[in-house]
């Protein structure tokens, strides 16, 4: 508990402070919180955070269509804001953009760990080798996986860019081009998590469900996509809500590893996610106050999307 | 069951020890403990080779005297030393290099000036003035040097040749520079770059700094600024150079080796390598010359620094001197330049013809300065100078927000 709360404790009350690890710590009150979220807006500051706050708000007490209203007004005026404003920390806004980024390919890995979990399901020739074949990306995750990645992305010798070219093709720069780090980057990571955990999360579930089901499901003439979408896709759905806060809140914990070993957050500030940007703070540019204040926001944020993700599932959820 | 997966953990835990002493550099140097032990930081590479003798002759010398040497890796390896230092780790010593103001500007190093003073065996006017220079700071010594490092620009005089075109002599130019790097760029039928001119052309090529001399503001404001990076981006756009080096897919010198690269920028830790591998005919050229007819070299050095902390003071400064001593540079291999006056001339006699030029580089050296805010200054240029790369923003933008930023950082003595 101690080991827990204390580093816990530390970070807030640090985050209000300017310390670089030599000198006394100086206290500054909400200047490192201030610094991160405030946006120059013409002659004045904002921030660009009260109408997303709004939207939030809007989460919990609205109802139905006004719900998504509320997040899209919410959402499109921030971006309005940012398009406008100049934030004073660029770097941050931009980490915050990469990691919601990133965790576009969030859906697309959960479906792909269905999609498999229901083909390694099947009684069907080999399928424990394909289990462990599939399971494999999770066991060798590493230094060593991204090395590879960043091997097959080489714009020169890379296996992707060689085959592009057999096609004709001129393949992007990859982790070189800040249009294309971000999509490369999301490719990995759906390789390392699609035949993951979730798939055997998703497995688990698959055998939990009554046989029965089907066989009615059959005897009713209904077809595989029906049977997919009315009896699989609800009967997983409690797995798949545990799966998506999981994901969503490793996805903003997420990113360090890839950037550092990979692209050291560029080119252009374009890999680099809220986590990366609280190592740099706090161990490259020594301002621990800012690493923390950033740490601390990190944490309400996770915390505000895990609640957001139970609020709008939470009647969504079939429990067997 | 139990007593066999206990067994199978202990063999597992011996086999680790095992190979973790076998591994060089695995297990950690402990040549003994206690008072009489100094404790030097260096990181890994052929200097930790050097360290290494110099503890063994020190400990000759000093009998009863240990050097623990602990090793850091490279990569961050500043930021890695700092983290120590001030958790009060147990270093009497250390390495550095550029980073060099980071510590001294943070009270973490121990000032020389007196130890100096009351040393009658030892005389600043051995050293290269230049190589001095790089470890003071307010008027005050803060380590000493061992090694110069600094640029020269290599030619691949077959691919010269095959692009029709005489090797430059020492008095280049820019224009030279630049066109020589746009011939020498090769191109398949398909318009896809194979060959590199050239990698960039960096602030010094144009007369500047990043910073202005004194480290006060940042130097690239104004047209000539726009200018070098507008060169830069259409460079890019042409093929010339790489948009973009950032994720070191560009290995300076094995990109020249392999000839994908026609002029590269080397430095002195790069010669030894050149000398072994290069397969075709190449020389070696001081920097180009600017419109204006500025010349400069980028320079930095490395030597060893004093813990502000430690508490044997007098023996750490015994070690700094061996360390540095005319003895231990003249032992050196020739991928740095010495620093004490009279090995220097010995290595400058026995430099071949082709590496001659290099001299013309020591007459134009322009350090960076050693600054506190160094990372985050250096991390905040590259920042804006990727962002007008990328055309996330115009380079008049990226050197104006750029400009702003960095004096802010600089201004900012907290």
């Amino acid at each position: 508990m101690l080991f827990t709360l204390g580093p816990l404790v530390a970070t807030v009350v640090l985050s209000f402070f300017v310390w670089d690890l030599f000198s006394t710590p100086e206290f500054v009150g909400w200047a490192n919180y201030l610094d991160l979220l405030r946006v120059r807006l013409g002659e004045g500051y904002a921030f660009a955070t009260f109408p997303l706050v709004a939207a939030l708000a809007a989460v919990l007490w609205c109802r139905g269509g006004f719900r998504w209203l509320a997040i899209g007004v919410g959402m499109a005026a921030s971006g309005w804001m940012l398009s406008y404003a100049v934030p004073d920390s660029p770097k941050f806004w931009q980490s915050l953009w990469n990691t919601f980024y990133l965790l576009l390919g969030l859906p697309l890995g959960m479906f792909g760990s269905l999609f498999l979990a229901v083909l390694l399901n099947e009684k069907v020739f080999a399928n424990r080798f394909f289990r462990l074949v599939y399971f494999l990306p999770s066991v060798v995750g590493g230094v060593g996986v991204f090395l590879l990645w960043k091997w097959i992305f080489n714009p020169d010798i890379g296996p992707v860019n060689l085959l592009l070219a057999a096609f004709g093709v001129e393949g992007p720069a990859w982790f070189d081009s800040a249009a294309w780090a971000k999509p490369a980057l999301m490719v990995m990571a759906f390789w390392g998590s699609v035949g993951g955990t979730n798939m055997i999360l998703y497995l688990a579930a698959l055998q939990g469900i009554d046989p029965g089901l089907y066989e009615a499901a059959d005897l009713d003439g209904a077809g595989r996509w029906h049977r997919f979408w009315k009896i699989t896709v609800p009967m997983v759905s409690s797995t798949t809500v545990f799966i998506l806060i999981m994901g969503v809140i490793n996805g903003f914990q997420g990113g360090f590893d890839a950037a550092y070993v990979i692209t050291r957050g560029g080119p252009a500030g374009a890999t680099t996610t809220i986590n990366y940007f609280i190592y740099e703070s706090a161990f490259r540019h020594l301002e621990m106050g800012v690493a923390s204040a950033a740490s601390v926001l990190l944490f309400l944020l996770v915390l505000a999307m895990s609640w957001v993700n139970w609020r709008v599932t939470s009647n969504r959820v079939h429990y067997t | 069951m139990l007593t066999r997966l206990v067994i199978c953990w202990l063999v597992a835990i011996a086999l680790f020890w095992i190979v973790g002493r076998w591994i060089p550099g695995g297990a950690p140097e402990r040549a003994g403990r206690g008072e009489h032990e100094l404790v030097l930081l260096c990181p890994y590479g052929s200097i930790l080779e050097r360290a290494r003798g110099v503890a063994k002759l020190f400990e000759e010398q000093q009998p009863g005297w240990t050097v623990r040497i602990v090793p850091a890796p490279g990569r961050d390896y500043y930021m890695k030393a700092l983290t120590l230092l001030a958790a009060r780790a147990e270093v009497d010593l250390l390495w550095l290099g550029l980073g060099f103001g980071m510590f001294a500007d943070r009270g973490a190093l121990l000032p020389l000036d007196e130890m100096v003073k009351s040393d009658a065996s030892f005389s600043r006017n051995d050293f290269s003035p230049q190589a001095l220079e790089m470890y003071q700071l307010g008027g005050r010594l803060y380590g000493l040097p061992y090694a110069l490092d600094f640029q020269a620009y290599a030619i691949n005089e077959s691919l010269l040749k095959m692009a029709g075109m005489a090797p430059p002599d020492a008095d280049w130019t820019l224009e030279e520079f630049l066109a020589i790097g746009r011939k020498t760029t090769r191109r398949e039928s398909g318009g896809r770059v194979y060959g590199l001119g050239m990698t960039e052309v960096s602030p010094l090529l144009y007369g500047m700094g990043m910073l202005t001399p004194d480290g006060r503001r940042f130097g690239l404001s104004g047209e000539r600024g726009v200018d070098l990076m507008r060169l830069n981006i259409e460079l890019a756009d042409e093929g010339v150079l790489l948009r973009s080096a950032h994720t070191g897919q560009l290995d300076n010198l094995n990109e020249f080796l392999s000839g994908r690269v026609a002029i590269m920028s080397v430095y002195t830790w790069d010669l030894l390598e050149l000398q072994k591998r290069a397969g075709f005919d190449w020389r070696l050229l001081p920097p180009p010359l600017y419109r204006d007819g500025s010349q400069k070299a980028w320079a930095s050095s490395q030597g060893f620094s004093i813990s502000a902390r430690t508490e044997k003071a007098q023996m750490a400064w015994k070690l700094l001197v061996l360390l540095t001593s005319e003895e231990v540079q003249r032992a050196m291999p020739r991928d740095v330049v010495p620093t004490r006056k009279l090995v220097l001339a010995e290595y400058e006699a026995a430099l071949s013809e082709r590496e001659k030029p290099l001299l013309g580089s020591l007459s134009r050296l322009a350090p960076d300065p050693r600054i506190r805010q160094w990372e985050k200054v250096y991390s905040e240029w590259q920042y804006w100078q990727e962002q007008a790369f990328e055309k996330q923003c115009t380079p008049e933008a990226a050197l104006q927000i750029a400009g702003e930023r960095i004096n802010r950082i600089l201004e900012d003595k907290r």
